[in-house]
């Protein structure tokens, strides 16, 4: 699945691992979620998207 | 648990796993020496933090080549246990390498949700593993049944079956 994730969390100049820390999931969750492999949970996308201040469709439409 | 008692906890595991190995290797028991390298692999286990994979790689390696010296050791001396652990050692080692041990996590208990659902798919990959045993067991010793020990073998395919499906998806998703 597409999403701007890793885009929006080099805006922020973060890590995989802080973002991780952040979210509560490890880092190899983010990556995952990055390179499309993993879809995340409605809860966890939801707070991505909050914490970037966006919609979970434009994260992940 | 603080980083620092970890830290403590884990040199105590390889201290006295590799204090045990070395007495076993010296004096060429057997059992001794394979609870020291248990050991010595929970130690390294216990020091493993999500942002050590090279770590992870080498934890994998050093239990694939320590399965592999115990399956050779219990090949020569006609030892079916050590054979036995030595071969799942040896895969688990390759599975940790190859996943640059995220399975650990499971040992660890650092779950998240998609650990949880690597999980929960490894546990009904286990259960089918042990149903078949037992069904081709079952069909295999046909009335006069199977010894009892190749039923207990079940439980080690079952585990062997979760762990090894674990390891598969979680470098799937």
């Amino acid at each position: 699945m597409d999403n701007r994730v890793r885009e929006l969390r080099e805006a922020k100049g973060l890590s995989q691992g802080a973002l991780a820390s952040e979210m509560g999931v490890s880092r190899q969750t983010i990556n995952s979620i990055e390179v499309g492999r993993y879809t995340p949970s409605l809860p966890l996308a939801l707070s991505l998207a909050r914490y970037f201040g966006t919609s979970v469709e434009e994260m992940f439409g | 648990m603080t980083k620092r008692l970890l830290r403590r906890v884990a040199a105590t595991y390889l201290a006295s796993g590799l204090a045990i190995a070395l007495l076993g290797g010296l004096h060429h028991a057997w059992l001794m020496l394979l609870i020291g390298v248990l050991l010595v692999g929970v130690g390294m286990v216990t020091t493993l933090t999500d942002s050590t994979r090279a770590y992870g790689r080498a934890l994998g390696v050093y239990l694939a080549v320590a399965g592999a010296t115990l399956l050779a050791v219990g090949a020569l001396q006609r030892s079916w246990w050590s054979t036995a652990i030595g071969s799942a050692l040896s895969v688990l080692g390759v599975l940790t390498a190859w996943g640059k041990a995220e399975m650990t996590s499971l040992v660890r208990g650092e779950m998240d949700e998609r650990r949880r659902r690597a999980a929960s798919h490894a546990v009904g990959v286990g259960f089918i593993a042990v149903v078949w045993w037992i069904v081709v067991v079952g069909l295999a010793s046909g009335v006069h049944g199977a010894p009892t020990a190749v039923w207990e073998a079940g439980i080690a395919v079952g585990l062997a079956g979760a762990l090894g499906d674990y390891a598969l998806v979680l470098r799937r998703i």
